[in-house]
């Protein structure tokens, strides 16, 4: 199949789509980075407080590099595409938008995300479209640690305390609906699939994601609102989807206003 | 450092020489290490007759605070050589911690963090939580981990229970 070297060889009908899939990435780390660098100097540990900053910024990092991609493939800068969008134009899925929570909540929600994330990552780094494909064998190598960082949270709160596993159940069952929105197709994913940009569909991707997350909370008892048919995971909650088409919620406009402030006061300064 | 360049200026620069330059622009978090034995320097390309310099760097961590400190650092340290230098970020050959030079491992123990054991094509995790970290204080091996995360994305903070002293891990990656 044909490879894409950068984003001058992408034809004019791919460019679209390809930016809107690069943007649900990169709006997903960037958001959930925002949230998570709240809890710099207020975690329950000391630990806790480096890791969260540690880990905020690796996955702020993240979005700059796919950020500069539709940068590339738009003829924009990655400064005007995270800061100077309005909210309907930000692709990220509703998890990653809710407000921080508290802890349980914090761990419950990292737990869906890096689980679906490697699984996309995985698939990704096949991709036709170069810059992405590369951006990712570094990306992959960081979240390791992230992935590590979620499940020995999941593990700790789940097989701590009553009140422990309480508040982790509870944050799961709350947040269930939005985790099922992680692989809401894309508006043109028939297309960026033909072109091998996609190497997975979204549905095959999520029952992947399904297939390490089921087993696990089944181990540790926690709320698990899938049905398993013979070779399909069938969910018994309806997801919230929407964030991939430009719906948000409340929170994120809250975080928007937040995180533009300053670069609304003058879009042209220089840093 | 301002001997060196100023002789090779009035020369035909040759590569080896702006080598040798950047051994003198260090890592802005670990200040003992220079970028060429950070191992983020990728490729050098001299274009004499245009009296230009391109150097393509790799960043240690994808989110590297310090990436636009070492461009600035590491073109301030070329002009003395033309009048043009260009650095470019690539990730065409990602960083891993395997390309920290021998020197670079030394100084690493000599500033109190452990340098990381080799990589390869290997997984990752299994080296940090699984193998024992040596401590590079005492070199003893009865140590723990105690937090993955460090004060830089590229550091994780163990313990040494043979001689007492906490040390920073630097992590495979």
């Amino acid at each position: 199949m044909e490879e894409f070297t950068d984003a001058s060889m992408v034809p004019l009908d791919l460019k679209q789509p390809l930016s809107n899939l690069l943007l649900s990435l990169a709006d997903d780390e960037f958001i959930l980075g925002y949230w998570d660098s709240e809890w710099t100097g207020v975690a329950p540990t000391l630990e806790e407080d480096v890791a969260c900053s540690s880990i905020a910024q690796d996955e702020i990092g993240h979005a700059r590099l796919f950020y500069q991609e539709v940068a590339a493939l738009t003829n924009s800068t990655p400064d005007q595409i995270a800061y100077n969008r309005k909210t309907s134009e930000y692709r990220q899925v509703q998890l990653v938008e809710r407000h921080r929570g508290n802890w349980a909540f914090t761990c419950a929600r990292r737990i869906f995300y890096e689980a679906a994330d490697q699984v996309r990552l995985d698939s990704l780094r096949n991709s036709t479209y170069l810059p992405l494909a590369q951006a990712i064998s570094k990306i992959q190598r960081e979240e390791v640690y992230h992935q590590m960082h979620s499940n020995a949270w999941l593990q700790r709160l789940a097989t701590g305390t009553p009140e422990s596993y309480q508040l982790l159940s509870e944050a799961l069952q709350q947040l269930w609906p939005d985790a099922l929105a992680l692989f809401e197709p894309f508006p043109a994913e028939d297309i960026l699939q033909t072109a091998g940009i996609l190497p997975d569909p979204s549905a095959t991707l999520e029952q992947r994601w399904l297939g390490t997350i089921v087993p696990l909370f089944e181990r540790l008892q926690l709320p698990l609102p899938i049905q398993k048919t013979t070779d399909l995971f069938q969910p018994t909650v309806v997801a919230r989807l929407g964030g991939r088409q430009g719906q948000h919620t409340a929170d994120f406009t809250e975080l928007w206003d937040q995180m533009t402030m300053v670069y609304r006061l003058d879009p042209q300064a220089s840093w | 450092m301002s001997e060196i360049i100023a002789q090779s200026s009035s020369d035909s620069l040759n590569e080896q020489q702006v080598w040798e330059a950047l051994q003198h622009v260090p890592d802005p978090e670990l200040p003992a290490i220079s970028v060429v034995d950070m191992g983020i320097i990728r490729q050098i390309e001299i274009d004499a007759a245009h009296s230009s310099i391109r150097i393509v760097i790799t960043p240690t961590f994808a989110g590297c605070p310090a990436l636009s400190q070492i461009r600035e650092q590491i073109k301030q340290c070329l002009l003395a050589f033309v009048s043009d230098v260009e650095v470019v970020v690539s990730m065409q050959q990602p960083w891993t911690s395997d390309m920290l030079s021998e020197g670079a491992r030394q100084k690493l123990k000599g500033v109190g963090i452990a340098p990381p054991p080799h990589v390869g094509r290997g997984p990752l995790l299994p080296m940090l939580t699984q193998q024992a970290l040596t401590c590079p204080y005492c070199g003893s091996q009865q140590t723990a981990l105690e937090n993955p995360f460090g004060p830089t994305p590229c550091r994780a903070i163990a313990y040494c229970t043979h001689c007492h002293q906490p040390f920073e891990q630097f992590k495979p990656i």
